[in-house]
């Protein structure tokens, strides 16, 4: 007997980019929501009292290795703001006070870099859906461009074309007319295009055999074709690529802050920050927020997924 | 897959002559448009005398490449160091996470949704706070960066490919009353492969990123990713576009091995 | 081997003994009853169908048989041994649905995974995955992955698979129902042929009624809601059975007494 299991569609892992390995993750019914939620909490829960674990076990220890003159891995020393292993509710402290002499507290310092960092991944990422669904309509309609194209698209991935950050920023600061950060912004495009592209082109092909015929029967154009055909049914591939983009984009705007000459947004502050290590505990509180905005970008797509995928009937 | 592939005899194994016309059918639309690309390059430097700081040449890119091979094979190797070591090192423990993980219900459903939330984080944001642990100088702060971006992808598919036996597959082992060691080794094991190098392969490619970004934050005044932000700020442009295409260069040679390991282990890769 | 075998085979005690299995899915008011009060015995050698409707729980009885589904009330015995035991003393051998290869390893590598289990040695594995896989007829395919077979091709390879250990039991689960007819009739011919060299017993879950009339000697039908057994229909076609089994007018004769069994069944 075949068992009829819910439909699949879930998170994917990061994997997804190259494999096209689905996740066997399902989403069940509310109770089973609620208790994968209360594992998760759980995991979470572990992985706090793992670092703190750790920080106490050192201290304890004298940081080396019991025993022995060897030091352990990480060692846990300083005070104040310049701790190599704060407590976690020091690190949430840190928000509340000023993150230097005096002023603006650190929280709404990050704020305003969190603003500034957040319009260059929106810009990055609209460009970049954009750039991929082009190039996927094109490659699903070409096939001589795909097999022209295609490989240098996965190429440019599996290379480290983030080492062009700095050069990307200082071409784009030639011309004057471009607001400051659209170097980063383009970086951000271009680590969310491919992603996009390859879903799109999978996705496209996704629409059932028998309703292109259908389409073929009616006489549709291709124009008709791919709205009313295949783009609804490459809709659930294109949220998966767009769900690695999100976070992608958020990469790639901390990495092109941090080799910008002029440190701004969240890149740059963990830039400084890291600089100078009476900072750490800013440093871990900033590199939170980092963690946090990817995060809150991927969930605005999730978001998005749902909503999208419910009128669009699973 | 496309249609205008045309309609052959379903035999298993198709003839040399076929394999290579589709591989030449493969290739040389591709290298056409290479060739194209980088000849209208050069032709609208030339023409329009764009100045280095935008745009280099191909040709002068690639003469700075020959003329720096050694210098550039240092800075790669530097960098390439800490992406191998990384590599390993967070291919293996998010493997063995992943096994230890997968055996718990409850540690597996409340790993996964963190393992993609923290898949979501900007990793190599945690490179400064990798150099405060281990010191700035030290091949295993960037490696420990490196290390962290793979274990995530890592993690995720080993759980996901130690789950995905088939339901047939593993009656059959109960109903041949095989034990939880023989289970792993002949089934979940086999079937989590294909699942682990789609981490290998997205590992290899991230490695050399994260290893890159790592050098942005500092450290080896030799490595790659200094080195372009120093060749920038001294306006040798040329200079970093052939470190950019040595580093390419690297990241193709690590992706490959991985993809031919994967060839040589997961006898079902090819066909999908 | 005679025409018809009774149950109770002078030889002694029946292979398989399903003592009063009753089998409920779920508790309370939303408990489905798969089997219930369900006795069968299947003598050395024997070679019984179950057959009926889906639901009548004749994949479910198979499976307490092969201690894959524990039974909620009653008893099971294989070679006078509790089915967990048998199981684990590997007394049974075991054929899906559907193949259930493993796509990762040679024709002859999925031949030898029961061998490997029990650790036989290497020898042994490769003489006796050759000596199954002739049985089949499928030695030229031995290199071969699974992929590359066809349906019927990959059905023997698991029959040749669950014979390789010689079980003295053989259980099969509607393993010709994904194939189509003609490729069924082959693998029917060639079961046969099997049963008769090996002597396996074998207890086959079908719900094509020429199948069942064409192999067994004894055919179990069954009827759905609770699943129970209806009737027992003996099978006196004579052996060896061939093309021209199929055209007796005996043969006829048995395939309506079973679909009309089947049918009264449904009225009732």
């Amino acid at each position: 007997m075949p068992n009829a299991g819910p439909p699949r569609r879930q998170p994917l892992p990061l994997s997804r980019i190259v494999t096209g390995l689905s996740s066997a993750h399902t989403g069940g019914p509310l109770i089973g929501r609620l208790r994968s939620a209360l594992n998760a909490t759980l995991v979470v829960v572990l992985l706090g009292a793992l670092w703190e674990g750790y920080r106490a076990l050192a201290l304890a220890l004298g940081n080396t290795w019991p025993g022995t003159d060897a030091s352990l891995p990480i060692v846990v020393r300083g005070s104040g703001n310049a701790q190599t292993f704060p407590h976690l509710w020091d690190i949430v402290a840190a928000f509340g006070r000023p993150y230097r002499g005096g002023g603006e507290t650190l929280g709404a310092f990050l704020l305003s870099g969190v603003a500034h960092t957040a319009r260059e991944v929106a810009v990055g990422f609209v460009l970049g859906v954009f750039l991929g669904f082009l190039l996927g309509v094109l490659f699903r309609h070409s096939p001589l461009a795909e097999r022209a194209l295609m490989p240098y698209v996965v190429a440019s991935q599996v290379v480290p074309f983030i080492a062009f950050a700095p050069i990307l920023v200082v071409v784009f600061n030639q011309w004057q007319f471009l607001p400051s950060w659209s170097g980063v912004a383009v970086l951000s495009m271009y680590l969310v295009f491919f992603p996009v592209a390859i879903n799109t082109v999978r996705g496209l092909r996704c629409a059932e055999a028998t309703a292109e015929e259908l389409m073929r029967s009616y006489a549709v154009s291709s124009w008709t074709r791919l709205w009313k055909l295949r783009v609804p049914a490459a809709l659930p591939h294109l949220f998966v690529g767009m769900k690695i983009g999100a976070t992608a984009a958020v990469v790639g705007a901390i990495v092109g802050e941090i080799s910008a000459p002029s440190s701004a947004g969240i890149g740059g502050a963990i830039f400084a920050f890291g600089r100078v290590s009476n900072n750490a505990v800013q440093l871990f509180a900033t590199t939170a927020v980092a963690g946090l905005l990817g995060i809150t970008a991927y969930l605005i797509i999730v978001g998005l997924e749902r909503v999208a995928l419910r009128s669009h009937g699973g | 897959m496309t249609s205008t592939t045309a309609p052959v005899a379903p035999v298993a194994d198709p003839g040399l002559s076929g394999r290579v016309g589709s591989g030449l059918r493969r290739v040389v639309p591709a290298a056409i448009a290479a060739l194209l690309v980088l000849a209208l390059w050069e032709l609208i430097v030339r023409v329009f005398e764009i100045r280095p700081i935008l745009l280099p040449a191909p040709a002068a890119i690639l003469g700075t490449f020959l003329d720096d091979l050694p210098r550039l094979a240092e800075a790669v190797w530097t960098t390439g160091r800490a992406a191998l070591l990384g590599f390993l090192v967070g291919g293996l423990a998010g493997f063995v996470a992943g096994a230890l993980v997968a055996g718990w219900a409850w540690l597996r459903e409340g790993m996964l949704p963190v393992g993609v939330a923290l898949g979501a984080i900007p990793i190599v944001a945690t490179a400064p706070i990798f150099n405060l642990w281990f010191g700035a100088l030290s091949v295993w702060s960037n490696a420990a960066v490196v290390a962290l971006v793979v274990f995530f992808p890592m993690l995720v598919n080993t759980i996901t490919g130690l789950n995905a036996a088939e339901t047939g597959h593993t009656e059959l082992m109960r109903s041949l009353a095989a034990n939880r060691r023989t289970v792993f080794v002949k089934l979940l094991l086999p079937t989590a492969l294909p699942f682990v190098f789609g981490a290998l392969r997205v590992g290899a490619a991230l490695a050399v990123i994260a290893a890159v970004v790592a050098d942005f934050f500092g450290g080896f005044r030799s490595s790659a990713g200094f080195f372009i932000k120093t060749l920038m700020a001294t306006a040798d442009y040329t200079g970093a576009w052939a470190t950019v295409l040595a580093l390419c260069l690297f990241g193709l040679a690590l992706y490959g091995t991985v993809a031919s390991l994967e060839r040589w282990m997961v006898p079902t890769a090819t066909e999908s | 081997m005679t025409a018809t075998q009774p149950t109770d085979s002078p030889t002694g005690a029946p292979l398989v003994s399903v003592r009063g299995v009753t089998k409920r899915f779920g508790t309370g008011d939303e408990a489905v009853v798969a089997l219930s009060d369900v006795t069968l015995d299947v003598a050395q050698g024997d070679f019984v169908s179950l057959i009926g409707p889906s639901g009548c729980g004749k994949s479910t009885l198979l499976r307490t048989i092969a201690d894959l589904t524990p039974a909620t009330d009653g008893e099971v015995l294989v070679s006078g041994k509790s089915a967990h035991q048998a199981r684990c003393d590997r007394d049974y051998g075991m054929v899906f649905q559907k193949a259930t290869l493993f796509n990762w390893r040679t024709v002859r590598r999925n031949v030898e995974l029961p061998l490997e289990i029990m650790g036989h040695s290497r020898q042994d594995r490769t003489a006796r995955a050759d000596e199954m896989l002739e049985l089949v007829e499928l030695s030229d395919f031995a290199r071969k992955r699974p992929h590359q077979l066809s349906g019927g091709m990959q059905q023997r390879v698991a029959i040749a698979r669950a014979l390789a250990f010689e079980p003295s039991l053989l259980l099969m689960d509607e393993p010709f129902g994904a194939l189509d007819e003609i490729t069924r009739e082959r693998l029917n011919d060639e079961l046969l042929r099997i049963w008769q060299r090996t002597g396996t017993t074998i207890v086959f879950v079908t719900h094509s009624i020429p199948e069942a009339v064409f192999l067994s000697n004894r055919i179990v039908v069954m009827s759905p809601r609770p699943g129970r057994i209806l009737a027992e229909i003996p099978v006196d076609l004579p052996y060896p059975r061939d093309e021209a089994t199929r055209e007796l007018p005996r043969y006829y004769e048995l395939v309506t007494e079973v679909r009309e069994t089947l049918r009264a069944a449904e009225r009732a």
